[in-house]
């Protein structure tokens, strides 16, 4: 919810926190958001245990080289994402428009490698209803690449403002709030990927 | 209201009245939208609870089917709690939180008046179940495996799935909304610890709504799919049916505090200002409802005893279950020192929130005995949980509202509601009330199963079950008296001044009702209770110069074209997807006109 | 007149709270005892009733402070014309800190019995006698695997043996529980849930699902039969027995021809252990109750209606009448003629 509205009133500024309402707002958001994946989560580490002994399940076909390799290209997405936060910071505008685009990028290549994963595991007949494995891996994963599809598009309309020339040095707000949406997008990841894929199944 | 609008612009025209209301951002008008429409919805809640009350009032009935029956009591208790009493707590945040914090709309105006229309379609949409015959019948709870596509076919669970989830988008929105407006727009001088215990038990529900919604969300998105797309979470064979009910009850058991916070906020209000005496123990009031919230996401298991999680988990939840007495006991101790030693008026919101602490501390003693997990194998789904879950959000959030209601009409609308009445509404209630859910600890006792639409006629149920109904009806007698009081009031009631009540918190200093912009000149806070400091102690301060600039954001339609959208894709999946798909188109360019739409 | 008023108010006040704790001490008021949870018969039923009667007197004390100072100070501190503005007092936090420590300490107590009872509740007895549950949709199937038979919605049990009562249910959570005898666990699909007890009197205790579990949740009774052993040992000889063949010619036999022919087809669904028909068929269907001892169950329909032969045929006719939405079908006249089902009836009320 990328709402815009500014707060009514008097100065721009004088809040309470010294924080804008749109980035206390995004905050509050992301705190919410913990316990959307925290659930998800809990409910995977529940189902965790029924999983070891499916005829086809996370034994057989997690791949850990391939998507500690997705992992490592959105972990990088952040870097690139910091590199153009600071780019804009300095007033450099095509270097920020690179380097948000390099993260938009990344992001679109971490959601083809997991769609790629989906596809060979629907070869192997893993569907969202054939077993405790299909359903839980399938909607975990799935909400987080929602929100990585969000994520996306949110930053290529920031490099297109940019390109309009409504994206200048005294807005870097509305990238910063954008920054620490993809972040934690980008840090959820590292604890499914840990919980869903590192840690053995036994 | 009159006054209000033709305060705003010289409108005549009633369709620009309406096209006003429904595209205002104004903090006070979407409160009143909020207050009617909960109203509303409490007598359509109420009226089920007749027709439950009605069917059980002799033993054998037929008068309603059971299929309807289970209609009716599921529906009473979503209606209540997510159209009524939670709506109407968000009525009294959106209409009083502003004007005690001395600020002039809420952080996101736009956001909040979404809410209320996302609040409005998602009531309609888990209504309409009932206009195609198939309402949700399988409990508030929707507990697994019942509440499957096997055991409960067609469109009543997706009812239940879709319309709450819509509500939650609601809840959730208006929940983010108000703690940046808490936390960000208090008027300068305002701390935390100088802030009106009201707008401290907003803010700690508020936490609470964002922390727990979530969790329901994704247990109705994990029912959905188990219904429409063949996911197997809650099945019995390859998931777990009893991971439903965790999900359910973490979310659910915040929930309870989310209803019954608000509550406390206004009775810690109420109390003083009648009282002429500042709250007793204003930090341990505060500090205890940080404690209830806290504690309130560790107790869950409380609703699963009987399910078997083993007896340590028993023993740990029953251990936190109890806990949370105390820091709710030190808060009904401090209302008793509060009104101790005060100069006490009985007016009926002051009847009404004394009231609260009688009914509120019977039904939270019963909750202690629950938590006594040997004793909940005895009452659990019994009528004793009916008993005390009525003597909470009855006896407890609902004479809190009400409380609240009779206290901030004046601010409202300028006037008074009439006493006289409202004496008469109290009495009627309480007795009403008690007559209604007293017996059914007995019934409790006996043995006496909640959701059943029959019993049989030699167990010894007939006669508690004979006066809980005439008790139901009196209360209805006494609600009805209530709504004539509201409208009779706005019409023609005593006109009311800025300060009815001798009051001590900031929204009283501003005009009855309040203008537009809500203060001529930002307040200027150095003290807890800052308009009674101000009138009893710094009486020879001036008055500040007011503000030049006062801006105050356009209306807009774009809200309710974004959660018209959101309704669609809900109905979508109750009937066929491509109404989600409208519904989408609809939404995506109501967010797209709402990124672009100027709003400065 | 403003007096009088006053006084009035205060009167009502006042009778609240003797009214409310008369009732409150009234448990013995309460309406019934078939189902009650205060007439007890079994040591698990009082070791719940043991712990809630001295909560229940704490509770009595906190209600009758907490209303009396309430009232009391409602009416001592009216305001009257022309009082002051009382002291301005924000608190006291010696006082505060007594009242956090007070409810800990009456929480304490509450807590230690609690606890010891939950584990009391929890501990399996030695060597018990075990009883199957399985919940259906809405009636009770009770397996005795160590005796190798089953039957439906009427439980028997020796009396003063610990009994296990282990459970599952074969479609969504039901809860049993018979107030007099023990307190209730989930019956729970795709787990087992266990209750333990020993029945301390002989006698029919009633009990009930107690989990919403659909349309006919209000019609999913039970009975417990606690026999003396002697008494239990014949009964279980009884059932293994199988169920009595009529005699030839009797409206018993036409009964039970009727019961395997074509209009009704009652085997498809109900097993009668031992029962054959002339071609052979046995009487094996696992959809509905097993109706070896139907003539001996007081409640038909999981106590939709009493035992009784006129029951009985309406109930074949139109089980949907009593128990709207339950599992059986109807049947017809064209199915069933009146005179078949009469037979039927004497058939199966014979099965005991
Ligand atoms: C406003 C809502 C609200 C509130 C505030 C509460 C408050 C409490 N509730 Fe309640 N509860 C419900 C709403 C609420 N509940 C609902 C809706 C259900 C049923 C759900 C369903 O199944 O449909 C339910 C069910 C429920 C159960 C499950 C029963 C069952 O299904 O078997 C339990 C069990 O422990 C419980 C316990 C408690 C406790 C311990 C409190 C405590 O917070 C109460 C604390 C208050 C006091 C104790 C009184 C004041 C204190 C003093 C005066 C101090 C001295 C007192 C002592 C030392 C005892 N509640
Ligand atoms: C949230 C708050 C709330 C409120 C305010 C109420 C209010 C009432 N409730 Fe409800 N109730 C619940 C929440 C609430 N309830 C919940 C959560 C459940 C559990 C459901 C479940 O098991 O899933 C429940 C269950 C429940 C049951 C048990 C049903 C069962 O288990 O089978 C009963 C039975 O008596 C009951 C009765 C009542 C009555 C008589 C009122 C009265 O106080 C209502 C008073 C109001 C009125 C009487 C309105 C008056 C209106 C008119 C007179 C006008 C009529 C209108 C027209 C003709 C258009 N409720
Ligand atoms: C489609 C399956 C089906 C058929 C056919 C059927 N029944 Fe049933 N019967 C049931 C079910 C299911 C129940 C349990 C109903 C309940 O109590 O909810 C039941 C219950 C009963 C009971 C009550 C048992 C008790 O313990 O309370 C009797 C008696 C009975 N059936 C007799 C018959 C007879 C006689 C016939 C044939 C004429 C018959 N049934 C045909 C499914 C069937
Ligand atoms: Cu089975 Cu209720
Ligand atoms: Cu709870």
């Amino acid at each position: 919810m990328a709402s815009t509205d500014h707060h009514a009133g008097h100065d721009e500024h004088a809040t309470t926190t010294g924080i804008t309402h749109n980035k206390m707002m995004m905050w509050s958001f992301l705190a919410s958001d913990c316990m959307f994946f925290g659930t998800l989560i809990m409910m995977y580490m529940v189902y965790r245990p029924d999983m070891a002994d499916l005829e086809i399940g996370p034994n057989q076909l997690l791949d850990i080289p391939f998507s500690s390799l997705m992992t490592f290209v959105l972990l990088m997405s952040s870097l690139a994402f910091v590199l153009g936060l600071s780019a804009l910071q300095r007033g450099n505008h095509a270097g920020m428009r690179i380097w948000l685009s390099t993260t938009a990028l990344m992001g679109l290549l971490f959601l083809g490698g997991e769609t790629f994963e989906y596809l060979k595991f629907y070869d192997e007949g893993i569907t969202i209803g054939s077993n405790i494995f299909g359903t839980a891996y399938f909607v975990t994963t799935g909400f987080h690449k929602v929100h990585v599809a969000i994520g996306v598009i949110w930053l290529l309309g920031l490099v297109l403002m940019s390109y309009r020339g409504r994206l200048g040095v005294e807005n870097e707000e509305k990238v910063e709030i954008a920054g620490l949406y993809w972040h934690f997008v980008d840090i959820v990841w590292i604890v499914i990927f840990t919980f869903v894929f590192l840690v053995p199944y036994r | 209201m009159a006054q209000a609008v033709a305060a705003k612009e010289e409108q005549t025209d009633r369709w620009a009245i309406i096209w006003d209301w429904i595209t205002t951002s104004d903090h006070k008008k979407i409160g009143l939208l909020y207050f009617w429409t909960s109203l509303t919805f409490f007598f359509v809640g109420g009226f089920l609870a007749l027709g439950v009350r009605s069917q059980l009032a002799v033993p054998n009935s037929t008068m309603i089917s059971p299929d309807v029956y289970n209609q009716f009591f599921t529906m009473h208790a979503l209606v209540m709690i997510f159209l009524a009493l939670m709506p109407m707590s968000v009525a009294f945040f959106n209409f009083i939180i502003p004007l005690q914090i001395g600020a002039r709309d809420v952080a996101f105006p736009r956001l909040n008046s979404f809410s209320y229309w996302v609040y409005l379609f998602g009531g309609i949409l888990l209504c309409s179940g009932f206009l195609f015959g198939d309402a949700p019948d399988i409990g508030w709870t929707g507990y697994a495996s019942l509440s499957s596509a096997q055991y409960t076919p067609g469109a009543s669970g997706d009812f239940y799935v879709m319309g709450l989830q819509v509500l939650g988008i609601s809840t959730l929105a208006g929940g983010l909304n108000f703690f940046v407006t808490i936390i960000n727009m208090r008027a300068p001088g305002m701390s935390l610890m100088r802030m009106p215990i009201f707008v401290w038990m907003t803010m700690i529900t508020v936490v609470l709504i964002m922390l727990a919604f979530p969790t329901l969300a994704i247990a109705l998105f994990a029912l959905m799919m188990d219904r429409n797309f063949d996911t197997v979470f809650f099945s019995a064979t390859e998931g777990s049916v009893v991971m439903w009910q965790h999900l359910f009850w973490i979310f659910g058991h915040p929930e309870v505090y989310i209803l019954i916070l608000p509550a406390f906020g206004i009775i810690s209000e109420v109390l003083p200002t009648f009282s002429r005496k500042p709250l007793f123990g204003y930090s341990f009031v505060v500090f205890s409802g940080i404690a209830i919230a806290f504690l309130g996401f560790g107790v869950w298991v409380h609703h699963m005893f009987t399910v078997g999680v083993g007896p340590i988990p028993n023993m740990v939840f029953s251990t936190t279950t109890m806990l949370i007495a105390i820091p709710t006991g030190v808060k009904i101790l401090n209302w008793l020192a509060t009104l101790w030693g005060g100069s006490i008026r009985l007016t009926t919101a002051m009847l009404f929130a004394v009231a609260f602490v009688g009914m509120f501390t019977i039904g939270g003693i019963s909750g202690v005995m629950h938590a006594a997990v040997p004793i909940d194998y005895w009452q659990h789904d019994t009528y004793f949980v009916v008993a005390h879950l009525h003597y909470v959000l009855f006896g407890g959030t609902m004479f809190g509202l009400i409380a609240g209601t009779y206290y901030w009409f004046p601010k409202w609308y300028g006037r008074y509601m009439s006493e006289s009445l409202g004496k008469i509404h109290f009495w009627l209630t309480l007795i009403g009330f008690n007559l209604t859910f007293f017996p059914m600890h007995f019934l409790g006792v006996d043995g006496m199963p909640r959701r059943i639409y029959t019993y049989p006629s030699d167990y010894g149920y007939e006669l508690w079950n004979l006066v809980a109904t005439v008790g139901a009806y009196m209360l209805g007698i006494g609600m009805l008296l209530m709504v004539w009081n509201l409208i009779k009031s706005v019409r023609s009631g005593e006109p009311a001044p800025a300060d009815p009540w001798d009051g001590r918190t900031i929204e009283w200093t501003t005009a009855s009702p309040p203008a537009k912009h809500n203060f001529d000149a930002t307040p200027q806070i150095r003290a807890r209770d800052d308009f009674w400091d101000k009138k009893y102690n710094r009486t020879d301060e001036a008055e500040p110069p007011a503000d030049e600039h006062i801006h105050l954001p356009p209306g807009s339609y774009v809200p309710l074209l974004v959660s018209f959208g959101l309704m669609l894709m809900g109905a979508g999946v109750i009937f066929t997807l491509w109404i989600s798909v409208i519904g989408g188109i609809i939404t995506a360019v109501g967010l797209f006109a709402w990124a672009f739409e100027p709003n400065d | 007149m403003a007096d009088w008023i006053r006084c009035k108010r205060g009167v009502a006040l006042g009778a609240l709270v003797p009214l409310l704790a008369l009732t409150l001490a009234g448990c013995g008021i309460t309406g019934g005892e078939v189902q009650s949870a205060s007439e007890l018969a079994g040591d698990n039923a009082r070791a719940i009733w043991n712990l809630f009667v001295p909560i229940f007197w704490l509770s009595v004390v906190i209600f009758v402070l907490v209303q009396g100072a309430l009232i009391w100070a409602v009416i001592k501190f009216r305001r009257k014309e022309g009082d002051p503005v009382p002291a301005q007092l924000h608190g006291n936090t010696k006082v505060e800190v007594a009242w956090t420590i007070a409810p800990a300490i009456i929480l304490a107590v509450i807590l230690v019995p609690t606890i010891t009872t939950i584990a009391d509740l929890a501990s399996e007895p030695d060597d018990p006698y075990t009883v199957d549950v399985i919940g259906h949709q809405w009636w009770w199937e009770f397996e005795y695997e160590e005796d190798g038979f089953v039957t439906g919605n009427v439980m028997h049990i020796p009396v003063d043996t610990p009994i296990q009562v282990r459970m599952t249910a074969s479609d969504v959570i039901h809860s049993f529980y018979a107030p007099q005898l023990f307190g209730k666990q989930d019956v729970i699909p795709g787990r087992e849930t266990n209750i333990y007890f020993t029945a301390e009197q002989t006698g029919e205790f009633y009990g009930q699902c107690y989990e919403f579990c659909g349309i006919q949740h209000a019609n999913m009774h039970f009975r417990i039969v606690v026999h003396e052993q002697d008494e239990f040992d014949d009964w279980v000889a009884s059932q293994q027995e199988g169920a009595t063949e009529p005699e030839e010619g009797t409206i018993e036999a036409q009964g039970k021809e009727v019961f395997f022919q074509a209009g009704a087809a009652c085997h498809a669904c109900h097993a009668i252990d031992g029962a054959v028909a002339e071609d052979g068929t046995e009487a094996a269907g696992q959809v509905g109750p097993n109706l070896t001892n139907i003539g001996d169950r007081p409640i038909i329909g999981a106590g939709s209606l009493e035992n009784t032969p006129e029951n009985m045929f309406d109930w074949i006719r139109n089980p949907q009448e009593s128990k709207p939405g339950n599992e059986m079908p109807a049947f017809s006249e064209d199915q069933i003629s009146d005179e078949d089902l009469e037979a039927l009836v004497a058939y199966l009320n014979s099965l005991r």
